[in-house]
């Protein structure tokens, strides 16, 4: 199958109190061009669930896999973009940051190409005339927004996105959600998109996923019953309710 | 002129004539013997004496040169080990043991193995100086490698899963405030041994470097020469200081990574 499986996935952290079961046999499905939006409460191992899915991180037990293909490490085929504010390098200026990405990851393409790709995809994010400068010199928000225009250019098969319009006002995250949305249409791009933010979830995609607080299941809310409400209690619920739903 | 007066260099121009007129004023007054405190007009004459004498010139060309090569084999070998630590703990280990060992050893102590084991010529002043700049920079550099932050290191295994490419553009630049701030230890400490250990060694070869010519200036009660000698190594020092500060300013600042500030 295309696309990204996530089958039974069993994690566990070792720390100093002891062990920490974060997810315990969670599936989760994103088909080819397919949006997910992923809710849960904080620490319930959203985060945990998109790193093992970038190959960062590797389950205990059960599978995962990409276009069929166990995941064995990072890939520019399912580019992160994470809610930290410094991802680009430093040491490069923002427009270069891009184009170096590119020119990485896409060996033939030209000089001339990446620079026009790069300005594109900073002009789409709003920060045309940024190009310039140094990351240092950008506000928290157009950190963040350079990160994404970074991903967006080079157009990979899987976007993960761990809560990446946290930084941003409103206004600018609609923009980013249209954005994001028109991305996915044109170039068929999946995405699974981490966030605990109900109304965006909604407004990507109309059936988000729910992973419990316990790690271990993934509930679908079906799209005719998701009102806010709803998934609002849904969240503020023991889990035990939740899964007895 | 208040504005002016920002400027670093401008204070320190400002403080160095004050004192300069202190001095003068001191040699002015005829309380201290000329021999032990010749004045800045006789000391001027005397840097400006030996710079066209050409002997000094030697001596300075003659140090540099040392030195350069002295530290460049430094960063070499603190390259080196500080990339095999990165790949391998066993390493990593081994090298932590010996930095702490001889990191705070002083080059004057190893001065007498140095000269049972490489005589007391060119070879030995190299050593003394890749045992000063060595570890504060290994120290540095591995510090700085491990130190990469986590979200550079798996954007960058994002990109390109290559370990060379990760290490150029990634590991080295990521470490590169770390780098600077042991060269300028290690700079510091070579100048220092240097100096010291042209003293001791007096001229090796043709020259014998900018301490040797303190030496010699003081054997000979020569003390314009003496003050013109000891100029030239502040001078030298602060230059050098001011040089890496510039490229300090060219890069982590401007990245925001600088360790300092």
């Amino acid at each position: 199958m295309r696309g990204l499986v996530l089958k039974q996935i069993h994690k566990s952290f070792v720390t100093e109190e002891g062990v920490r079961r974060v997810l315990q046999g969670v599936s989760l499905t994103v088909g080819e061009g397919e949006l997910v939006t992923l809710l849960g409460r904080s620490g319930s191992g959203k985060t945990t669930l998109l790193r093992i899915a970038a190959g960062y991180d590797f389950p205990d037990e059960g599978r995962a896999l990409w276009n069929g293909a166990p995941i064995t490490g990072p890939s520019p085929n399912r580019f992160v973009v994470v809610q930290t504010l410094d991802q680009l390098f430093p040491w490069r200026r923002v427009g270069s940051n891009i184009r170096f990405a590119l020119r990485t990851v896409y060996p033939h393409i030209t000089k001339a190409e990446a620079g026009e790709r790069a300005a594109y995809w900073l002009e789409q994010t709003g920060l045309s005339g940024c190009g310039d400068l140094w990351p240092a010199q950008l506000s928290g928000g157009m950190k963040q927004r350079a990160a994404l225009a970074r991903a967006f250019a080079l157009q990979p098969e899987l976007l993960l996105l761990d809560e990446p319009f946290g930084a941003l006002d409103s206004m600018l995250r609609r923009t980013m959600q249209e954005l994001l949305l028109n991305l996915c249409a044109v170039h068929r791009c999946s995405v699974l998109f981490v966030t605990h933010d109900i109304d965006e979830a909604l407004r990507l995609s109309p059936s988000p996923a729910f992973l419990t607080a316990d790690g271990r299941e993934i509930l679908r809310l079906d799209s005719s019953r998701t009102n806010p409400e709803e998934i609002r209690r849904l969240l503020s619920q023991p889990d035990g309710e939740v899964v007895a739903q | 002129m208040k504005k002016l007066f920002r400027y670093r260099p401008v204070q320190r121009m400002g403080w160095i004539c004050l004192l300069l007129l202190v001095w003068q004023g001191a040699v002015w007054s005829k309380r201290i013997s000329p021999l032990l405190l010749p004045g800045p007009r006789q000391v001027w004459k005397a840097l400006i004496h030996q710079l066209l004498d050409g002997d000094l010139a030697a001596q300075i060309g003659f140090s540099l040169a040392i030195i350069l090569r002295g530290t460049a084999l430094a960063v070499a070998i603190s390259l080196a080990v500080a990339l095999l630590s990165l790949y391998s703990k066993v390493f990593a280990s081994l090298a932590d043991t010996l930095c702490a060992l001889a990191h705070p050893l002083p080059a004057i102590a190893l001065l007498p193995l140095i000269i049972v084991w490489f005589g007391v010529g060119y070879r030995a002043v190299v050593a003394i100086i890749v045992h000063s700049t060595l570890w504060p920079m290994l120290l540095n550099l591995t510090a700085g490698l491990k130190s990469t932050p986590s979200v550079y290191v798996e954007c960058g295994k994002s990109l390109c899963s290559s370990p060379l490419w990760m290490l150029c553009h990634v590991y080295l630049p990521s470490s590169l405030s770390s780098f600077l701030a042991g060269l300028k230890i290690g700079w510091a400490r070579a100048w220092r041994a240097l100096i010291s250990a042209e003293m001791i060694f007096g001229a090796v070869a043709s020259s014998g470097g900018i301490g040797w010519f303190l030496f010699q200036n003081r054997v000979m009660m020569d003390t314009p020469g003496l003050f013109a000698g000891i100029f030239v190594v502040a001078v030298i020092g602060m230059v050098v200081e001011e040089l890496l500060l510039l490229v300090e300013r060219r890069t982590v600042l401007r990245w925001g990574m600088s360790v300092a500030k």
